[in-house]
């Protein structure tokens, strides 16, 4: 799980797909193993011109440049290589060691994806953002995670809630329940383009349409 | 070279270049001092894309690189994508789909389009919309560029692509008949461009240059990058003016020092109030008398807005006079603040204008500018007999215009010691006359003239920058370059006045006979075009439906916000939202079919317009009548296109949180301003029978110069590339008061129409003598030829030839000019279809379609080019466009990026029908189109989301919690 060449991208190995913090964005995006939904947060709103501009670690270090692309990595429990130890990207976000990343790996088989927003327009920046990667083996959620923008003081975050779902099936009502709790764990700050009420409900409803959409696919 | 400048070696279209500049330098302007000037700035937040410039065959946005970051790589601009001297099949392509309006953004669609079509040759619709999203426009609404790219790719595959041209069909006595192109019903859906349709009846048919497809004038430079704004003129003495803003909202300067910004090497000028006359004006560009109070200064010791002028700096680049501004010691009192109209009007509201200097100001205690009651007929006697009264209060955003180019002037002393105003204006004429008392100079003394202009919408109907920047030029001697930063833009230029529409309307018997409009205009810190703007508001308001009994009172309200001013629509937008929704939900709660409704109250063909003597512009206007136009045509041709009713019926039966909806509105417009707007034109036929053209008109990017040649090509029977064309300009045009009022095509139409029909009768006069006739009135101007009855003829080259070398020489040549009484308006019927999603509120659009009367269309493309970005723009009132202030009276959001304007991967479809209406007063037939185009697509929205959830959406714009908070108490 590593990238040989420093001036190469990425590379696919044991089912994980790998990023060179200093690829640009576009190359990750054409590089052909995102899925769907991930893809998608690099487009709409996120232009091409951007996607040039950006280097994925500038997006670690600022994951306001990239929002929904931050929290597609922490939905995916990418994990980032730093110091020869793989350790969960969401651990590392938190501390001040971005620099020395070596690679970001992000799972990629058997991956359930879904994501959900509103915002003014369809590529307007979203007010609130959800996305969802669950992974299943045999009818039984094997990991969950859902990431959130616009509902944190920060511009990303993980919603501890739906973790809660591993270990039983994917079904609507599981969904409902721990949709429900994220409105109740998320810390919104308001502006002009949405309350905290209507950002808290709003992390409840997109989490559960993320979700929802994960279900979909399964089916 | 200062300290931090090394010499940096870069790539540029092949081209090795060795500068001399900081690394941390952005591209944007290193490529700009090399005089790369198809390279634009339009924000340098990041958020435009204006700037995009090719690294290594990737679009990068040139103000978000540094320099040095660009050097080893190839740099490609504009400048380097025509091969061999030949256009790029892009550049082809979109001049001739009709993709290049004003041209700002043109350069960077081209590239960034090129980069695409180079990785993918043969890509889908939706693919190359997602591709050029970070570059906005603000004109097309991204219709004919995205057909453009389609085209050059095509070309570029090796296929051959059919001449661009519109689909012309004839209008049957009944509309039902019509021969509806099936692609028109979009009955796939998508969003791929469709061509402009135009439905002509058959006695106007047989026009040879106008209604024509003919390729804007100015298309090829703008395709090419050519320096041809305000701000690609450069002088090697030249200064830089910069504005230093108010920080404050309401604030009295106490104290200024600006000692040590004029001690700054490089500075060269500072102004404050302390040193510049204080001579009060209003900042419109409006024919004289203008309305009353005269309430701004060039810089004063009262601060009204945040973003006010607090004082001007010359310096010998931007950056010293950033510098020179942080050395300006100010002292300010600040004083409390409001930025709700209505809260202004209270007792005890802070007093914005206090000062002693205005005349004019209705109630200045309570910061009500103008206080107008207007009525026709017996309202209240008409509301006490009614069956029915229905009510409704309704609001209206403060929208910016965001046209792409800034404002931006030049000034400089030319040869003769006049003083030259280069300026992205639309009213070079009123600017003039406006500039000559604030700096001293006579009227004589001064030249305004406009380069090509990259969009102004209204906001450059303002005189913002041409008094300070002409002010520096005094001082200092020294040409000098002022442009505002797109913060600027929005906080100290101008924009749409909000307003608070409560409208009553009286039923009886299924008619309306009586409507009651009180509005409250917020026209911010000064009263600039409040009154006409609201006027305006109030007269198409109310002739919509045309009450015999009608009412109408306004208040125009100071705030601590920027001005209000001109902006397409102006106030007739927001009016016609008020009106348009409350007869919506009159027909819902009579249970009658809404389409019924407004066709029982609407005005007629013949039918006298009832407010149009009460409600002139800022003054008593003139008796008119509607002389062309039905509003049955439109709208059944609409309801056929798209099936509206019987979705209508099905959408209301939804029940899922995705529900569709459709709705459409009624809307109309003027054509001028009656009896006040004024426009000349001058022909000169030249030796090889080519003509100039010269007229004070102002082209903002429409294509206004070629359609007025194309009406003087009908007139004189030559092809519009005929004429050389030269507008606005005040030294070598006549007079034209400019663009603004939707007057170009109407009133600069006949003026250019009357000229050539002068210079037809002495080419005909000439060719008589000529060919020995005595008759010249039966002589026929056709094919570039002045053919006799019996056949003879001579060439238009043989009559220039003739009259000025060898035959009673003379020069032929003709000016006229021409004002009206009558401002016909323009009709159109709006269709919108949306699909909300109720959990979250957000609405999606998924089409518009507007069908327009604007009499005769001179020239579809740009017609439709007109109907796409008007409707992008009511698409933006309607759900996003606002500035939004917080407590303190500062903006939240001043960059374009949280403000959000249209971009190309989420524009509905975007349809444009034309049906042909001979207006007898207009050139050949037409009136106006420019402003119809915005009225009504924010009412038909909010019909079409009533549709979907059966709650009405009474204030915009549309904010997904706005409309989720009315789902979850409905
Ligand atoms: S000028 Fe560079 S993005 Fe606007
Ligand atoms: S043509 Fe695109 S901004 Fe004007």
């Amino acid at each position: 799980m590593h990238v040989e060449d420093q001036k190469q991208t990425s590379a696919k190995s044991d089912g994980f797909y790998c990023m060179n913090p200093e690829a640009d964005l576009d190359s990750i995006y054409r590089s052909g193993s995102l899925s769907d939904v991930l893809r998608h947060t690099l487009e709409g709103a996120f232009s091409w011109q951007r996607r040039n501009e950006t280097t994925l670690e500038r997006t670690l270090n600022m994951p306001g440049l990239a929002p929904q692309w931050v929290a597609g990595l922490l939905a995916g429990g990418a994990m980032a290589h730093v110091e020869g130890k793989a350790i969960p990207l969401v651990e590392v976000l938190r501390t001040a060691t971005k620099q020395s990343i070596k690679e970001v790996c992000l799972p990629i088989e058997g991956m359930l994806w879904g994501q959900a927003q509103v915002a003014r327009t369809p590529v307007d920046e979203p007010i609130v953002f959800a996305i969802a990667a669950v992974k299943m083996r045999q009818g039984v959620v094997l990991q969950a995670q859902a990431a959130l923008t616009g509902v944190w003081p920060s511009s990303v975050g993980l919603a501890n809630a739906v973790a809660a779902l591993a270990g039983g099936p994917l079904t609507p009502e599981r969904i409902s329940e721990v949709s429900a709790q994220v409105a109740e764990e998320v810390a919104p700050k308001e502006n002009y383009l949405g309350s905290v009420e209507y950002r808290r409900a709003m992390a409840s409803v997109l989490t559960r349409q993320a979700l929802q959409m994960c279900l979909d696919g399964m089916e | 070279m200062t300290l931090d400048t090394k010499t940096i070696t870069l790539n540029i279209n092949d081209q090795e270049m060795k500068v001399n500049a900081s690394p941390r330098a952005r591209l944007l302007d290193v490529l700009r001092d090399l005089n790369f000037m198809s390279v634009k700035q339009g924000c340098g937040t990041g958020d435009c894309g204006v700037c995009t410039v090719l690294l290594d065959g990737k679009p990068v946005r040139s103000c978000m690189t540094k320099v040095e970051q660009a050097a080893g790589h190839a740099i490609t601009t504009l400048e380097g994508i025509q091969q061999g001297g030949a256009l790029h099949p892009l550049q082809q392509a979109f001049i001739e789909t009709g993709a290049i309006q004003c041209g700002f953004c043109t350069p960077a669609q081209l590239l960034t389009a090129k980069a695409f079509l180079d990785q993918n040759p043969n890509p889908g619709e939706t693919e190359i919309r997602e591709a050029l999203s970070g570059v906005l426009c603000r004109c097309t609404a991204y219709v004919r560029v995205v057909e453009g790219v389609q085209r050059a790719a095509a070309v570029m595959r090796g296929e051959s692509v059919p001449p661009v041209d519109h689909i012309a069909k004839i209008m049957p006595e009944d509309a039902n008949q019509i021969d509806l192109p099936e692609a028109f019903r979009r009955p796939d859906g998508g969003t791929n461009p469709l061509p402009p349709l135009v439905y002509t009846p058959q006695e106007m048919t047989g026009m040879r240059v106008v209604g024509k497809p003919i390729v804007k004038f100015d298309a090829a430079k703008l395709a090419k990058g050519r320096p041809v704004f305000a701000g690609d003129l450069k002088f090697p003495d030249m200064l830089h003016g910069v504005l230093m803003t108010s920080p404050h909202a309401h604030a009295r300067i106490k104290s200024i020092d600006a000692s040590k910004a004029e001690a700054l090497p490089g500075v060269h000028a500072v102004l404050t109030y302390e040193n510049v006359k204080r001579v009060k004006h209003s900042s419109g560009g409006q024919s004289p008398p203008k309305p009353l109070p005269y309430d701004q200064v060039v810089l004063d010791d009262k601060l009204r807005f945040a973003g006010d002028r607090v004082a001007v700096v010359a310096a010998e680049s931007v950056e010293i006079a950033n510098e020179a501004i942080r050395l300006i010691e100010v002292e300010y009192e600040v004083l409390p603040v409001v930025v709700d109209a209505e809260k202004a009007m209270l007792d005890g509201a802070p007093v914005i204008h206090d000062e002693e200097d205005t005349e004019g100001i209705y109630d200045a205690a309570h910061n009500i500018v103008h206080h107008i009651e207007k009525e026709i007929g017996d309202v209240d006697g008409a509301f006490a007999a009614a069956d029915h009264v229905f009510e409704g209060t309704y609001r209206t955003p403060k929208q910016q215009h965001a046209h792409l180019e800034p404002h931006v002037c030049l000034t400089w002393w030319d040869e003769d010691d006049r003083l030259v105003i280069r300026s992205s204006t639309q009213v070079p004429f009123h600017i003039r006359r406006m500039v000559a008392p604030l700096i001293g100079l006579p009227v004589q003394r001064i030249r305004v003239y406009k380069p090509r202009l990259g969009g102004g919408f209204g906001n450059k109907q303002e005189m913002t920058l041409e008094d300070m920047c002409s002010l520096l030029t005094l001082r200092t001697g020294r040409p000098v370059l002022m442009e505002y930063t797109r913060k600027q833009e929005f906080t100290s230029s101008r924009s749409r006045h909000p307003n608070v529409i409560r409208c009553r309307i009286a039923v009886k018997d299924g008619k309306v006979t009586a409507t009651d409009i009180y509005t409250i205009g917020d026209t911010g810190a000064h009263g600039t075009q409040g009154l006409t703007v609201q006027m305006a508001g109030g007269l198409r308001g109310l002739t919509l439906y045309n009450s015999p009994n009608a009412r109408y009172v306004t208040d125009v309200v100071y705030t601590n916000k920027p001005p209000s001013a001109a902006f397409r629509g102006y106030g007739a937008m927001q009016v016609q939202f008020g009106v348009e929704v409350l007869m919506e939900e009159a027909a819902e709660a009579l249970g009658v079919d809404v389409v019924d409704f407004k066709r029982a109250n609407w005005i007629r063909k013949g039918d006298p317009m009832r407010m149009a003597v009460a409600l002139g512009e800022g003054r008593e206007g003139f008796a008119q009548t509607l002389d062309s136009g039905d509003y049955g045509q439109l709208l059944d041709i609409g309801i056929k296109a798209t099936n509206f009713e019987a979705k209508h019926t099905q959408y209301r039966q939804q029940t899922g949180s995705i529900r569709k909806g459709i709705g459409f509105s009624v809307t109309m417009h003027g054509s001028g301003v009656a009896g006040l707007d004024m426009a000349a034109a001058t022909i000169k036929l030249n030796d090889g029978g080519f003509f100039n053209l010269a007229m004070g008109a102002v082209d903002c990017g429409t294509g206004s110069d070629t359609i007025l040649a194309q009406i003087a090509g009908e007139v004189l029977g030559v092809p519009a590339e005929d004429f050389v064309v030269y507008s606005s300009d005040t030294d070598h045009t006549p007079f034209d008061k400019g663009a603004y009022a939707s007057s170009t095509t109407y009133i600069s139409g006949n003026a250019v129409r009357k000229t050539a029909m002068r210079v037809a009768d002495q080419v005909r006069e000439h060719a008589a003598a000529m060919l020995g006739l005595d008759d010249p009135a039966s002589l026929v101007l056709q094919d570039r030829k002045v053919i006799a009855p019996d056949g003879q003829s001579v060439t238009m080259a043989e009559v220039a030839m003739s009259s000025l070398h060898q035959m009673n020489q003379h020069q032929i040549i003709a000016s006229e000019s021409h004002m009206s009484y009558q401002c016909p308006p323009p009709l159109a019927a709006q269709f919108a279809e949306v699909e909300v999603n109720t959990e979250t509120g957000q609405v999606t659009v998924e089409r518009l379609l507007m069908v327009a009367d604007c009499g005769r269309v001179i020239n579809p493309i740009t017609a439709a080019g007109q109907v796409e970005g008007g409707m992008s723009q009511a698409w933006g009132f309607a759900l996003c466009e606002d500035m939004v202030y917080d407590e303190s009276g500062r903006q939240v959001n001043t960059r374009l990026g949280p403000y959000h304007i249209m971009k190309s991967n989420e524009a509905p479809s975007l349809d444009a029908i034309f049906v042909e209406n001979d207006e007898p007063h207009g050139p050949l037939g037409a009136k106006s189109v420019g402003e119809l185009v915005t009225d009504g697509g924010a009412p038909a929205i909010v019909s079409a989301i009533y549709n979907a959830t059966g709650v009405w959406a009474r204030d915009l714009p549309c904010y997904p919690e706005y409309l989720w908070r009315m789902l979850q108490n409905k």
